[in-house]
């Protein structure tokens, strides 16, 4: 009662006070000085306030922010002279005429790196896209809201409702660090997408052995510096530039770099998700891995490589799939010749799978590229069946993997990421899994003239299904944009084939099993030969190329590819393409080429024709490279086009296409 | 609200615009445009194990979550006297390629400036704060003063809720500042002025509501200083068709005194006010008029570095100030990680991990009524200094010294409620705090790396006697922390810590309605305990960058009928910049 009392009185002070104060804050105010006493938080300096708007002053730190990126706009006009079936569904078919503007692969019309570094050895990082379709569909911008919940699925990023339309990031947000210690050199990376390899064996993608045609341009590929530099490097070095996933395996997570460590040691850790763990389910789906390098002399060095994948086939994380890698690489030097190996083993296991372990290796020895007999590339290989890794640069043929649910690949919300792609008859160099093989290459290297050849066989270790697959090199890009967007399988007139990024492929049914089982191994041969010359016309650069490719699968061993109607398919193709340059702006270019794929009896057979596989392919090519200024090119190309199976009469189309690029790095 | 929505999106690409435009320019422009943000990766592994006889089949045990974002805050200013400032977030979930799981969003956008030289003013996000009993956002309960370790989280969740070390809160509107200086007699008389919106109208039943703040301090010199304040929540009648509005004003005094003796710095710090809560036009809704008195005597040995403070407080239980008693903690909401455990799937309660780590528990907007709150965390200041009901003396002693290696701060507190709830016997409050701080690098002769230890300790207790009828109240809450921060090589920390909290006991809980009136009571038998221990590794790249690893196990055993037994560990990640 005592403090009620106490309180009342000093609350009527209250009243009495509060007037006085005004009136007296009043006249005060005319005698005073008007000012700003609180200011605005970077403009000019404070003194210190305890009421008002925070924070009183901003904080910048001394670090940079740098921005760099592209613009690419690309559109293509394609004309069909036939009504291709896309699917086996009635009226499926392409249409007469298309014009797309924009690219249907994640690569936009504008790209932003946006980057900036602090003292002391952070910076962060992300990139900004944007899309622009020119379909007509003008509003105040490009894009719409859409709901949280309504986000695009993982395996489908570009589909769907998307968040601000037309704007988005490709590689999203990193954040770095590098530190020194006494023992070495660290750099930490968290974040993603981030590109890493670790090893061929373990985590990598397939480089090749460079030989591809020019004619037409990959989405990331650079502009260079002068109208003839893509052609010149190509000459030179058998490669044009390529950008940071060249060789590396898409990554979001931590990886923890270290160099320069005692005794020569360098390491490589990583934690987080490949793609083929992507998707935002709470429920521990993650890889880890690394590699411990000890280097020599020279180039030689060897490594402890390890790629693990852990996930849970069901909700409550009890049950467990994924695969365990360890492999061990080195490489050693000795006079003119270099040896280079991986060997290890690996273990795919689920609540279906319980194979084990099972053994792995490459190795290649090459001679000095000093030497003035070209150089030569012995590649010896053997994956087990029982290894399922699509972190590494093979591929899966053998194993159908685990999949959480049975929506099919290729379809919204599949968890089927790569299912076999069934026996594959793949390029030289390129390993699949349940094969083993050898592989000669040989390069030689003159002023004008560059040779580069490649010969393969390699056979299954046991019997797989009773498919081959194989895709069609000529008109390979134009044939992919027959379906954008998505990547179905089971599709084409005869529902064969499969839509990959920027690939087609179709699968060959055999008929030589047994009531259905597989009793043939089955043996793949190949054999590539590129020509790359140049010469002067005219007081100008020209350069000529050529890729020459014969594959085959059997079921019989052979040391070369097969050329009779032993072999269940043959391919054979042929490419040769012209760079002219007009002057120091222009550059003119032309292509031509020709494929068969043939199928032997043993094959699919058509039911009305009685014939297996008769397919031919043609493309003619013209177009011209502009100069636009610096790090800015235009780049024009007009292809004509004919594919046709004289004993799958529905499997042909016959058309013309044009794609224009303009490209500017900043 | 799709309106509202698409108006958020133009913005967003308004911004992105102006920051690819800026860009551009920058390099030509240096000074008129800056960025200032910051960047960080965030990274978890969680694992559940219920700790009771039957095994819980249901709950997924393991969890992963993250994502990394970058605030990218452009600052741009169109000249001296004027800057915008625009920070926009890009995040990435964890899991998403190519675009998928990438969201865009404003996250501040303002301008501010000095008008004539005179008025300094602000539009847009606005951080603002006046007295503590009519605009401030008090910390949030058990995790404000918790060791190095625990604090990374906390700091994630303050960051993202804008809950800054000056207690003011995040809000949307326009505020106005200017002062008058004068030669003699008076040092300063400064202004505050503050509107922001709280509510917008659905058109129907719902009307606008503003909350408004008015304040002049007079700086008579640097011995005196009073100061008077008001605010105001209401509804903007006619903005929609409720005829019924509400109002809620505050107006405060307040008066600081610094008065030197011999070696001792002395000050005086006095505010009192009254509030005021009700609708107009609302017949069935209460008329609330409260009052309080807040004085405080601080004395400070300058030589010693011992100081000591007692504090005189009286705060009626209508006392209701919008600003000054919205919490940060919404008790209502749920965890959204493991938000249901064991067999029968029940909703987890909130734990003080919770409470360090989960975004969904935060609020940012200024409540009309009294939030609910724990009773086992803190039942004696749950809505800070301006907390209603509470009558309380509160002593402090403690030692700080520049150039001391000790730190250390306690605090009594004796109080009992003004008005009985629910019967005429006053709930009796005791609080006993002690915090200490250590500073062990002069000890190994190098003072340029850290090495830490801190200690606290708190027991809480709520007494009120019983009658036949009515059972006695004796609710007992006991926190103890510990942790280590010790730099072992340049930038390299090694963290840890320790907490732990124990409550036993038995309280009513109020249970109110739609007004905020106590119509009913439930009993509240509470015994459990939480523990929680965490260690770590960081890395500072610079004093505005740092990576850090730590591994938390948390604890929660009840011993009450319905109590929930469980353990969590967790791995956390993460690296942050500002920049």
């Amino acid at each position: 009662m005592m403090t009620y009392c106490i309180f009342d009185k000093m609350n009527n002070c209250m009243k009495i006070f509060v007037l006085p104060f005004f009136l007296l804050c009043l006249i005060m105010a005319n005698f005073g000085k008007v000012s700003a006493q609180v200011n605005s938080d970077s403009l000019v300096t404070t003194p210190k306030q305890s009421l008002g708007s925070f924070p009183k002053s901003l904080s910048f730190s001394n670090g940079s922010i740098q921005v760099n990126g592209f613009y690419r706009f690309f559109a293509t006009y394609q004309k069909q002279n036939m009504a291709y079936p896309l699917s086996s569904a009635v009226g499926d078919t392409v249409l007469p005429r298309w014009l797309f503007i924009g690219d249907d692969s994640q690569l936009p019309n504008l790209l932003l790196n946006v980057s900036g570094r602090l003292p002391g050895g952070s910076s962060w990082g992300f990139d900004l896209r944007m899309f622009q379709f020119l379909n007509g569909t003008i509003g105040s911008s490009y894009g719409k809201q859409v709901a949280d919940s309504l986000r695009p699925d993982v395996q489908y990023p570009r589909g769907g409702l998307q968040l601000g339309g037309n704007l988005g990031t490709m590689l999203g947000v990193n954040l770095y660090g590098n530190f020194n210690t006494k023992k070495g050199q660290w750099a930490v990376k968290i974040g993603g997408i981030q590109w890493v390899s670790i090893s061929d064996l373990t985590m990598g993608a397939f480089r090749g052995y460079n030989r591809f045609m020019l004619f037409e341009r990959n989405p990331w590929d650079p502009v260079g510096k002068g109208v003839t530099s893509r052609y010149q490097q190509y000459f030179d070095q058998g490669s044009i530039d390529q950008d940071a996933r060249w060789g590396n395996r898409a990554f979001q997570g931590l990886v923890v770099e270290g160099n320069a460590l005692p005794h020569n040691l360098s390491c490589l850790a990583l934690i987080g998700k490949t793609e083929l763990n992507g998707g935002f389910s709470t429920t521990p789906d993650f890889s880890y891995g690394g590699k411990i390098k000890k280097s020599g002399n020279s180039k030689n060095f060897i490594s402890l490589n390890t790629i693990n994948r852990f996930s849970y086939a069901d909700s409550l994380a009890r049950e467990s799939y994924g695969l365990n890698v360890i492999t061990t690489e080195f490489q050693y030097a000795i006079r003119n010749y270099t040896i280079k190996g991986e060997v290890g083993a690996g273990n795919y296991f689920s609540p279906v799978h319980k194979e084990g372990w099972g053994e792995q290796f490459q190795i290649k020895a090459s001679s000095s590229e000093t030497s003035r007999f070209g150089v030569f590339e012995i590649h010896a290989f053997r994956i087990s069946p029982k290894i399922v890794n699509n972190n590494a640069v093979y591929w899966n043929t053998a194993v159908t993997e685990f999949t959480v649910n049975s929506i099919p690949a290729g379809s919204i919300g599949s968890s089927a990421v790569l299912q076999p792609f069934g026996s594959s008859m793949v390029r030289v160099g390129q390993m699949t899994n349940n094969r083993q093989g050898l592989n000669l290459n040989y390069q030689l290297v003159k002023k004008k003239v560059k040779i580069s050849a490649g010969i393969g066989s390699s056979a299954e270790i046991k019997p797989a299904a009773a498919v081959i697959t194989v895709g069609n090199p000529i008109n390979q890009f134009t044939r992919s944009r027959f379906w954008r967007w998505t990547f179905p399988a089971g599709i084409g007139p005869y529902n064969r084939y499969s839509h990959l990024y920027r690939d087609v492929f179709q699968t060959v049914k055999l008929s030589d099993d047994s009531s259905g089982v597989v009793v043939n191994k089955k043996f793949f041969n190949s054999m590539e030969m590129q020509l790359k010359y140049k010469y002067e016309l005219f007081g100008r650069e020209c350069y000529l190329f050529a890729l020459l490719q014969a594959n085959s699968a059997s079921a019989k061993w052979s040391p070369i590819t097969i050329f009779n109607e032993k072999a269940y398919v043959r391919q054979y193709a042929s490419e040769a393409e012209a760079y002219f340059r007009i002057n120091s702006m222009v550059m003119i270019s032309i292509y031509g080429g020709l494929e068969r794929t043939l199928g032997n009896y043993l094959t699919e057979i058509n039911e009305e024709t009685r014939r297996p596989l008769n397919q031919t392919g043609k493309g003619i090519g013209l177009g011209c490279d502009i100069d636009l200024g610096r790090n800015a090119r235009l780049y024009v190309r007009h292809r004509w086009y004919d594919f046709r199976d004289t004993s799958f009469a529905l499997d042909h189309f016959n058309g013309h296409e044009m794609v224009v690029e303009l490209k500017a790095f900043f | 609200m799709m309106k509202k929505s698409n108006t958020i999106y133009k913005a967003l690409y308004t911004v992105a615009l102006l920051f690819i435009f800026q860009m551009c320019f920058a390099q030509q422009e240096a000074k008129k445009v800056t960025f200032n943000g910051a960047a960080r990766a965030q990274f978890f592994g969680d694992r559940y194990k219920l700790n009771a006889a039957e095994e819980d089949t249901i709950t997924n045990a393991k969890l992963n979550s993250g994502n990394t974002l970058v605030d990218l805050g452009i600052n741009i200013r169109p000249h001296s006297n004027m800057e915008i400032q625009g920070l926009v977030r890009i995040r990435n979930d964890y899991g998403g390629f190519w675009g998928a799981g990438v969201s865009f969003d404003v996250r501040q956008l303002y301008v501010k400036g000095v008008a004539g030289g005179i008025v300094r003013y602000q539009l847009g996000d606005i951080n603002y704060k006046l007295t503590k009993y009519t605009l401030w956002n008090n910390n949030q309960e058990i995790i404000s003063n918790t060791p190095a370790i625990f604090q990374q989280q906390t700091d994630v969740v303050n960051y993202d809720h804008f809950y800054s070390n000056d207690n003011s809160w995040r809000q949307q509107g326009a505020s106005a500042e200017m002062g008058l200086v004068f030669s003699k007699y008076v040092k300063e008389l400064n202004f505050y002025g503050v509107a922001t919106r709280v509510k917008t109208s659905d058109f129907g039943q719902t009307n606008d509501r503003i909350f408004s703040g008015l304040s002049i301090q007079m700086l008579q010199s640097k011995y005196a200083s009073i100061g008077w304040t008001a605010t105001n929540t209401f509804d903007i009648e006619g903005t929609s068709r409720q005829n019924s509005t509400f109002h809620q004003p505050v107006v405060t005094m307040n008066a600081n005194f610094k008065i030197p003796f011999s070696s001792f710095q002395n000050s005086i710090d006095i505010e009192a006010g009254k509030s005021g809560w009700f609708y107009k036009n609302l017949d069935a809704a209460p008329n609330l008029k409260g009052q309080f008195l807040d004085a405080e005597l601080l004395s400070r040995h300058k030589a010693t570095g011992i100081f000591g403070s007692v504090q005189l407080k009286y705060i009626t239980s209508e006392f209701r100030s919008t600003g000054a008693q919205t919490k940060r903690t919404n008790y209502d909401a749920v965890p959204v990680a493991y938000q249901r455990i064991t067999n029968n799937q029940d909703l987890r309660q909130i734990t003080m991990l919770d409470l360090m780590r989960e975004s969904s528990l935060y609020n940012m907007q200024l409540q009309t009524k009294l939030m609910a709150f724990s009773p086992q965390y803190d039942n004696i200041t749950p809505y800070g200094d301006a907390t209603p009901n509470r009558q309380a003396t509160i002593i402090k002693l403690g030692y700080n010294k520049a150039g001391s290696p000790l730190n250390i701060e306690s605090l009594i507190y004796t109080g009992s409620e003004v008005k009985g709830e629910g019967t005429k016997t006053f709930r009796t409050f005791r609080r006993s705090d002690t915090r200490a701080q250590l500073d062990l690098s002069e000890f190994r002769n190098d003072t340029t790396r850290v090495a830490e230890v801190s200690v606290s300790y708190r027991n809480d207790k709520t007494t009120r006697a019983g009658t036949e009828a009515i059972p006695s109240v004796d609710l007992n809450t006991q926190v103890w922390s510990i942790g280590a921060d010790y730099e072992w090589s340049k930038n390299w920390h090694v963290l840890a810590g320790m907490q732990m909290i124990s409550y036993n006991g038995f309280d009513f809980k109020n249970v109110r309605d739609q007004y905020g009136n106590i119509y009913n009571f439930t009993e509240m038998k509470t015994d459990g305990e939480e523990k929680m221990w965490a260690l770590g590794i960081k890395h500072t790249f610079s004093t505005r960058s740092f990576l850090s690893i730590q591994y938390y196990n948390f604890e929660l055993k009840q011993n009450t009928t319905d109590g929930q037994n469980y353990n969590f560990g967790q791995w956390m990640l993460l690296f942050q910049i500002k920049f």
